[in-house]
């Protein structure tokens, strides 16, 4: 459905690929408190990464350090094989849709056309060639005939699109995104995930941060679990533990599987009472977890998490 | 007829209306993005703390037009820098430090017992004493904020609507903030000897949020907003001539009869037409059903 052509020539598996996303050691964070400590994370062109975590674990910081806005305290980050700073490509960010004014007077076209702002920025208003991209983008995502709407006039998943739209109006590589299913009804998150999909087939690198385990874990290949430094990263089936959320989320949290998918089931405790005072939880591919999961010393050192890419090209 | 144009017969009066359409168009096109940014007091914040750097630049002799507007900008990025680095609403840091500034203004006029007549007209507004060098530095403010607002469009628009994200696509929101600062403080120095200290606010809210109730574009916001500044301040002064009241009070009650007037339309017009583009809060949201 989605093929923007520009984005086709983009590499997918390509084994000589340099990361597109590199954190050696990284400590980040605001007035000299590191909200993240400690993170090694490589993401490779094509990827498409989930970032779990509880509320203030760091997710938000994550992806906000990768876009160069958070003081990196120690550690190195490259992105694009560049140092932070001096990044020359664009990366697109989608923000949380709660984080929006939507009584700015704003109609989604000149939302999609601010993705452009910079590529001609002393240029008093956008031009023709600046707005036929962002209509080109805008029809891609089906929400080409709104462009003189005002954003509130829309549904949750068409304004999910005009931010979409904005972050890819400039065809960048790498896209983030933060939370971009919170708050929308079933079908919408449905829809956004699809999306998504398309996006990354078309070779977009995709990394988003959420709360919601179980659509991950069914919609992404990567999972990256985040509490303050990286607890877990690897594929769904390997960090949808009981083992893996406890020390992510500190609550108990029984996994099932479905049709070798696995999946949270939801309030812990009324599963286990009504089987007998047992633990509901199987954990899936038990024997996978040491590699997925970094020790943790009590002396607080930490062994970097490996990678699932490591790990597949032992 | 000769009844109504014998005002233009005197040279002050004319510099009056020149003098007021010009900051009226100002307050308005600066109101637009002050409003959106949720700053709609600093208007009348930064007025009374500009007054400060008006009575110290008076007593060191300094240009009042650059003294103030140094004043006013120190005061607008203290502001901007409180609220940045410590977590204190916005709201609160205009209320702390352009009162504070405010306060010294008055301390020093109380102490010094000269010259207090000009700083009456600073605080009430004296258009029909807006003389040639007036008229020139408001042409100027004007003409070079107008101008910046047009070239930086793009930027100022994106680094209003959602600062945060304008950062991450490269828009140099610290630098557009600073320059933005700036300008605020130009326009309260040059609007204050037209329309006062106290009046300054309502100049600056009045037209953008009028203009807001009746478009949902920016642009056209922008551009019916200066409008209405402008023809607000014409009609206000011409009224005032007449009915003998302050040229200030004048034009800001016009303005709030327009505001209800206009408010009072958009009511009727969505209670009763609920399909109108403009009645925001009625319209419904399309259905979620269009993805394919």
């Amino acid at each position: 459905m989605l093929h923007p052509p520009e984005l086709e020539h983009l590499h997918r598996p390509d084994p000589n690929a340099r990361p597109i996303v590199e954190l050696k050691n990284v400590s980040a964070g605001y007035n000299g408190v590191p909200v993240l400590s400690d993170v090694d994370l490589k993401i490779m062109p094509g990827d498409f990464v989930g970032l779990l975590g509880p509320s203030g674990s760091g997710k938000t910081t994550l992806l906000r350090t990768i876009l160069g806005a958070v003081p990196v305290q120690s550690g190195e980050l490259r992105v694009h094989d560049t140092p932070v700073r001096a990044r020359s490509k664009p990366a697109g960010y989608v923000p949380q849709l709660e984080t929006i004014d939507w009584n700015f007077p704003v109609t989604v076209e000149e939302v999609v056309m601010m993705g452009r702002t910079m590529s001609n920025a002393w240029f008093p208003w956008f031009r023709k060639q600046e707005r036929e991209l962002a209509y080109d983008m805008m029809e891609r995502l089906g929400i080409g005939h709104l462009g003189k709407r005002h954003i509130r006039q829309l549904s949750g998943g068409q304004q999910q699109r005009v931010f979409l739209a904005r972050a890819l109006v400039s065809s960048p590589e790498l896209l983030l995104l933060d939370e971009p299913t919170a708050g929308v009804d079933v079908k919408t998150r449905d829809d956004v995930m699809h999306l998504l999909h398309d996006l990354n087939h078309a070779g977009v690198t995709i990394i988003e941060s959420t709360h919601e385990i179980n659509t991950v874990a069914v919609h992404l290949p990567r999972i990256v679990c985040i509490n303050g430094t990286i607890v877990a990263d690897g594929p769904p089936n390997r960090v949808i533990s009981p083992h893996i959320l406890w020390e992510v989320y500190g609550a108990e949290m029984p996994v099932i599987q479905y049709h070798g998918m696995p999946m949270v089931a939801e309030s812990a405790h009324f599963w286990i009472d009504r089987n007998g005072g047992e633990p509901l939880a199987t954990v899936p591919d038990d024997s996978h977890r040491e590699p997925v999961l970094p020790h943790t010393h009590p002396t607080g050192d930490n062994v970097p998490a490996h990678h699932h890419h490591d790990a597949s090209s032992d | 007829m000769p009844m109504l144009l014998e005002p233009f017969e005197f040279g002050f009066f004319v510099r009056a209306i020149i003098a007021a359409s010009l900051v009226g168009g100002l307050c308005a096109l600066m109101g637009v993005y002050i409003v959106l940014r949720g700053m709609s007091y600093i208007g009348h914040g930064l007025s009374h703390a500009v007054f400060g750097g008006a009575v110290v630049s008076a007593i060191m002799s300094i240009n009042f037009f650059i003294g103030a507007t140094v004043w006013g900008f120190l005061s607008a990025m203290l502001i901007a820098w409180t609220t940045r680095k410590n977590p204190i609403g916005s709201d609160a840091a205009i209320g702390i430090i352009t009162t504070a500034s405010f306060a010294l203004g008055i301390a020093i006029v109380s102490r010094s017992h000269t010259a207090t007549h000009n700083f009456e007209a600073a605080l009430w507004g004296s258009v029909l004493a807006v003389d040639r060098d007036d008229l020139i530095a408001i042409a100027v403010a004007a003409l070079v904020i107008a101008a910046i607002f047009f070239v930086a469009y793009k930027l100022f628009l994106f680094a209003t609507f959602d600062p945060d994200v304008a950062q991450f696509y490269g828009v140099p929101t610290g630098w557009v903030d600073t320059l933005f600062s700036l300008m605020l403080a130009g326009t309260v120095v040059v609007s204050m000897q037209v329309l006062g200290v106290t009046m300054i606010a309502a100049a600056v809210v009045i037209p953008p949020i009028v203009a807001r109730l009746l478009t949902n574009s920016f642009r056209i916001m922008v551009l019916l907003s200066t409008g209405i500044g402008v023809i607000c301040s014409v009609l206000g002064i011409y009224i005032s001539y007449f009915v003998d009241v302050s040229s200030g009070a004048s034009v800001v009650l016009l303005s709030a009869a327009l505001f209800v007037a206009v408010l009072s339309w958009s009511k009727i017009r969505s209670n009763w037409f609920p399909g109108s583009q403009d009645s925001l809060s009625r319209l419904p949201r399309e259905s979620a059903g269009t993805f394919e």
